[in-house]
C-alpha cells in the first residue's frame, strides 16, 4: 500500500481522531501543569503518584475490565495525591515519603497483577496504554479529566505562581500553602490517570516533564515559558502519533502510539538540550 | 556598536548556521513572549485543528481488484487465505507465533481494517479485542465469524484444533464470503471443498495413526489447555494443564503443579508436551519432577498459533500432522506416510 | 481610640509542637515603626510568621488589623521575607514580581486593571528600580532583589508592613534609601515592624522595640528597653558581638 493512501486516510479514521483528541486534551493540560511542576521542582512528586496510579489500575481493571481502569485509577491518585502532599507538608523529607508511597503502591500493583488471572494478559497495555483503541468514553474521559486538572490550576493560578517562587511570601499574602500543593498535585495526578489510558502508566512522566523543561531551556519570561510548553507538548504529541501511525502503516510494525510519543518527546529534549549546550559552547568562544 | 552587537555579529560570522537558526528561535520566543497567553493557546488550537480538517478533506483511496478481506488467528487466516485464493487479498492480523490472547491492534491493524470489506475472526470470546478495534476503525463491511454453529465445550474457544470442526470452518467462511462476493461464489465453493477433501484425508490419516495406541495409553499433558477438541475427536484423555485457564498467559501456584505432578504419577502419562508459544522451563521442570519426558523446541505442540514460513507448522494442515506424529511417536508408535492431496 | 494594627497579649507560636516563641505582649500602631530585636534564632523570624498565620498560635491572643488570627487579612499586610531562597532562574520579570503583591486584590481571575499597575508603578519609583521593571528578576543584583521584594510588600498598600532583615547586606546608599522609605510610609499611617541585629537602626527609624530570646525580654519606647540589662538578657554570651556592631549601649562603658 502507498504512503499517501493511508496518510490520507489519517484524519477520517475514528480511532486516529480519537487519539488526537485525546492527545490535544492531554498536551494542553500536560504543557500548562508541567511548567508548575518544573517550577516548583515536583519532578519526583509526579513520579511517586505515576508509581502510585498503578495499582489503582491494575486493581480497577481486575474487578471491571476497562471502564474499572480509570475509577480504580482515580481512587488510588485520590488517596496517592492527599498521602503524598500531607507527607511532603509535614517535613518527612518530600523525597523520602515519596519514595516509601511509591514502594508501598507499585507493590500492591504487582500483587493484584500476579494474583489476578484475568490482568496480567493486559499489562502491557495498562503499562504502555491503548492510544490507538481508545473509546469514545475514554476520549470524553480523558477530556473531562484534563479539562477539570487544568481549571484547577487555572483558578489557583496566581497563589501557584507566587508559592512557586516564593512560598514564605506567597503564605504571607495569605495564600495557604497546603491547598495550592494539594490542588497542584490533585491537577496532576488527573493527568497522570487520563494518560495512563492512552500513553500508558510508564511513559505518562515524559509527556508531563519534558515539555516545561524543554520550554525552561529557551523562553525567559513566564508567558514565553507556558507557550512555549504547550507548543512542544502538543505538536510533538501529534508529531509522535502520526509517526506511528505511519511507520506502522507502512512497514507492518507494530508500534505503540504511546512508546513513540514518549520517545519523541525525549528525543526532542535531548536535541533541545543539546542545541542549548552548542550555543552556550559558541557564545563562550565568541566572548572569549 | 554595542558589546551585544558586535558579540552577535562576530557569532554570526564564525557560526553562521547555528547562530542564525537560534536567533531565529530567539526572535519567534520573543515574538511568543509579547503576546498574551490566552491568544498563544487559541492559536495552537486553531492551526492545529484548522490543519486537521482542511487534510480531512481527502478522499480516501477505495480498493481495487476484488475482496479486502482481515482475519485474525493464525490458522483462521489459512483458512481465509485458501477459500479467498486469487479473488481477493488476505490480511491476517495475528502474526505466526503470536495468539489472540496478547493480540493489541497496531495502527496498521486498525488501517487494514478501516478498509476491509470482511472481516474473518474465530468468535467465541476468542477476540475480545474484535469489537472495539471495529468500532474504532469504522469497519462498515460484513463480519464472518468461522466458529458459528460450532457447539462449544465449557466456554472453550479453540474449536479449530479439531480437524472437523475445521471443515465446518472453511465451509462457514465460504458461505460468508459469496454472500459479499456473489461473482466469486463459484471460486469460494470450489476452492473451500477442495480444501475440505483435503482435510478429511487429514482427519482420516491421523484417526488412522492414532489407532495404533490403546486409548488408555492417550494420554496427553500440555502446558495450556488448548488441544481439548482435538482430545475429543481422536479419544485423548487430557490429564492436565501447567498453565489452569485457557488464556495462556497466567501463571500456576506451587499448589497447582504439585496437584499436576500427582495426576501425571496417577494417569501413568509417559511424556509432557510443551507448547510452541510458551516457554518450555515449566514443563521441563513439571517432566524431571513426575519422572516422564518432555516435549519442547522442535517437537512442542502447535495449539494457539502456527508457525512462521518455513516451519513444520506454517499451515494448519502441516500443523496438524506434526501434532499427530509427535503424539504417536512419544506414545511409542510408528508414523504412517500420508495419503495423497493432504498437502497441496 | 484609633485601632491597633498588631495586638498580642501573651501569644505563643510553635513549630511542629516545639514552642519556638512564647509569651509576646506587643503591639503596633498606625505610623509607628517597631524593631525587632534578638540574637540569631531568637525567634524574630518566628514571630513575623506567626503574625502572617504561617505558624499556629498554641497560646494567648493575636489580633492583626483588629481580627483574629483565621481572618485572612492578606491582602492587607506587607511581607519583606529574606532574600535567601529565591530562584536566580525563575521566569518572572521584575514587574511580575512587584506585581505579586496585587494578588490578593486581584483575587483568582481578575485581569490588573489600572490602579494595580499603578500601585506597582509607584512600588518601582520608591524603591528605585523603574529602570529596571523589565529585566529578569534572577538576573538582578542582590540589592536590587532586596528592593524589588520590597517593592513587591509596598504594591499590596498595605496597612501593616513585616520587614524581615530589611537592611542586610545593603550598601550605605541603599540603607539610606530604605530609612527614607520607612519614614515615609510612617508619615502614611503604615504600620511597621521590622527585624534587625542593627541597634543604631533602630534608634533611627524605630518608635518601640520589642527584645526577644524565645520569649519576650521587654517591649516599649526605645530608651526603656535598651538597657543594658535588658540587652545583657537578651544577647547573653554574644555582647561581645554586639558591642563589635559599633552598638552603644546605655551605660555600658568601653
Amino acid at each position: 500500500m502507498s504512503l499517501s493512501e493511508a496518510l490520507s486516510s489519517i484524519f477520517v479514521m475514528p480511532f486516529m481522531i480519537r487519539a488526537m483528541l485525546v492527545l490535544l486534551a492531554l498536551a494542553i493540560a500536560a504543557g500548562v501543569i508541567g511548567v508548575f511542576i518544573n517550577l516548583r521542582g515536583l519532578e519526583f512528586m509526579a513520579d511517586g503518584l505515576t508509581h502510585a496510579v498503578f495499582p489503582g489500575i491494575a486493581a480497577g481493571f481486575a474487578l471491571s475490565g476497562q471502564e474499572g481502569l480509570v475509577v480504580g485509577a482515580l481512587a488510588a491518585a485520590a488517596f496517592a495525591t492527599v498521602t503524598l502532599t500531607l507527607l511532603s507538608h509535614r517535613r518527612v523529607t518530600s523525597d523520602t515519603a515519596v519514595a516509601i508511597v511509591l514502594t508501598a503502591m507499585f507493590s500492591l500493583g504487582v500483587i493484584i497483577v500476579s494474583r489476578s488471572r484475568h490482568v496480567t494478559g493486559s499489562l502491557e497495555q495498562l503499562l504502555f496504554g491503548h492510544l490507538f483503541t481508545v473509546s469514545v468514553t475514554e476520549v470524553l474521559l480523558t477530556a473531562g479529566i484534563c479539562v477539570g486538572a487544568l481549571l484547577l490550576v487555572m483558578t489557583s493560578l496566581r497563589g501557584q505562581l507566587f508559592s512557586a517562587f516564593d512560598s514564605a511570601g506567597a503564605q504571607a499574602a495569605g495564600y495557604r500553602e497546603l491547598t495550592n500543593l494539594l490542588l497542584l498535585n490533585i491537577a496532576i495526578a488527573g493527568v497522570v490517570v487520563s494518560a495512563s489510558i492512552a500513553v500508558g502508566n510508564l511513559l505518562v512522566l515524559a509527556i508531563l516533564i519534558v515539555p516545561g523543561a524543554v520550554a525552561r531551556m529557551w523562553a525567559r519570561g513566564l508567558a514565553g515559558v507556558f507557550t512555549g510548553a504547550l507548543l512542544f507538548a502538543v505538536v510533538f504529541a501529534f508529531a509522535g502519533l502520526i509517526g506511528a501511525f505511519v511507520v506502522s502503516v507502512s512497514t507492518d510494525v507494530a508500534i505503540p502510539g504511546g512508546a513513540a510519543i514518549a520517545v519523541i518527546f525525549v528525543a526532542g529534549y535531548v536535541l533541545s538540550l543539546a542545541f542549548r549546550l552548542v550555543i552556550q559552547q559558541r557564545r563562550r568562544a565568541a566572548g572569549s | 556598536m554595542d558589546t551585544v552587537g558586535r558579540k552577535r555579529a562576530s557569532r554570526e560570522r564564525h557560526h553562521g548556521v547555528v547562530a542564525n537558526v537560534s536567533a531565529r528561535i530567539r526572535s519567534w520566543l520573543a515574538w511568543l513572549q509579547c503576546h498574551n497567553k490566552a491568544i498563544c493557546v487559541a492559536t495552537a488550537v486553531v492551526a492545529v485543528v484548522g490543519t486537521a480538517l482542511s487534510l480531512s478533506g481527502c478522499s480516501v483511496v477505495q480498493p481495487t481488484g476484488g475482496l479486502r478481506v482481515v482475519s485474525t488467528t493464525t490458522q483462521v487466516s489459512d483458512f481465509t487465505r485458501t477459500v479467498v485464493g486469487d479473488a481477493g487479498t488476505v490480511y491476517g492480523l495475528i502474526r505466526a507465533n503470536q495468539t489472540a490472547h496478547e493480540f493489541d491492534p497496531s495502527a496498521r491493524a486498525l488501517w487494514e481494517l478501516s478498509q476491509a470489506n470482511v472481516v474473518v475472526m474465530n468468535g467465541q470470546g476468542l477476540e475480545q479485542w474484535m469489537s472495539a478495534a471495529l468500532e474504532a476503525a469504522g469497519f462498515h463491511g460484513t463480519l464472518i465469524v468461522a466458529s458459528e454453529g460450532i457447539e462449544t465445550v465449557d466456554g472453550d474457544p479453540h474449536v479449530w484444533t479439531s480437524t472437523i470442526n475445521a471443515q465446518r470452518m472453511v465451509g462457514t467462511i465460504a458461505t460468508g464470503l459469496s454472500r459479499v462476493d456473489a461473482a466469486h461464489a463459484d471460486v469460494f465453493s470450489a476452492n473451500a471443498a477442495n480444501y475440505q477433501a483435503r482435510l478429511q484425508a487429514l482427519t482420516t490419516w491421523a484417526t488412522d495413526d492414532f489407532a495404533q495406541i490403546p486409548e488408555a495409553e492417550r494420554l496427553l499433558v500440555t502446558n495450556h489447555d488448548g488441544l481439548s477438541y482435538f482430545c475429543r475427536e481422536f479419544s485423548i484423555t487430557f490429564i492436565g494443564s501447567i498453565i489452569p485457564s485457557f488464556d495462556d498467559n497466567s501463571e500456576p501456584s506451587a499448589a497447582d503443579i504439585d496437584r499436576l505432578i500427582d495426576a501425571i504419577r496417577r494417569s501413568g502419562a509417559v511424556a509432557v508436551f510443551s507448547e510452541t508459544t510458551i516457554s518450555a522451563k515449566l514443563a521441563e521442570t513439571l517432566a524431571r519432577e513426575a519422572h516422564v519426558a518432555v516435549y519442547s523446541g522442535a517437537d512442542a505442540l502447535y495449539a494457539d498459533t502456527l508457525g512462521p514460513t518455513g516451519s513444520a507448522g506454517a499451515t494448519y494442515i502441516e500443523a496438524t500432522i506434526h501434532n499427530v506424529r509427535v503424539l504417536v511417536t512419544a506414545w511409542g508408535g510408528t508414523n504412517t506416510s500420508l495419503p495423497e492431496g493432504v498437502l497441496a | 481610640m484609633i485601632q491597633r494594627l498588631l495586638d498580642t497579649a501573651g501569644v505563643s507560636f510553635a513549630y511542629d509542637r516545639d514552642t519556638a516563641l512564647a509569651d509576646i505582649t506587643m503591639h503596633v500602631d498606625p505610623g509607628q515603626a517597631v524593631a525587632l530585636i534578638g540574637p540569631n534564632g531568637s525567634g524574630k523570624s518566628t514571630f513575623l510568621k506567626g503574625v502572617l498565620g504561617v505558624l499556629p498560635v498554641i497560646s494567648g491572643s493575636l489580633k492583626v488589623l483588629g481580627h483574629d488570627r483565621d481572618f485572612n487579612v492578606g491582602g492587607h499586610i506587607g511581607y519583606l521575607p529574606q532574600d535567601d531562597h529565591i530562584d536566580a532562574d525563575f521566569p518572572v520579570t521584575l514587574r511580575q514580581v512587584v506585581m505579586m503583591g496585587r494578588y490578593r486584590r486581584l483575587g483568582w481571575f481578575r485581569f490588573p486593571r489600572a490602579v494595580d499597575r499603578q500601585a506597582v508603578a509607584d512600588a518601582l519609583t520608591v524603591t528605585g528600580l523603574s529602570s529596571r521593571a523589565n529585566v529578569r528578576f534572577g538576573t538582578l543584583s542582590g540589592g536590587q532583589q532586596q528592593r524589588g521584594l520590597l517593592a513587591r510588600a509596598l504594591a499590596t498598600k498595605p496597612d501593616l508592613l513585616l520587614l524581615d532583615e530589611p537592611f542586610n547586606g545593603l550598601d550605605q546608599p541603599n540603607r539610606e534609601a530604605l530609612i527614607a522609605t520607612v519614614r515615609e510610609l510612617k508619615s502614611q499611617g503604615v504600620g511597621i515592624l521590622l527585624t534587625t541585629h542593627d541597634l543604631d537602626l533602630a534608634r533611627e527609624v524605630c518608635d518601640s522595640v520589642l527584645l526577644v530570646n524565645k520569649r519576650q525580654i521587654a517591649f516599649g519606647p526605645l530608651d526603656q528597653v535598651l538597657t543594658l540589662a535588658n540587652l545583657q538578657a537578651a544577647f547573653g554570651d554574644v555582647q561581645v558581638e554586639v558591642d563589635e556592631h559599633k552598638v552603644v549601649i546605655p551605660g555600658h562603658e568601653h
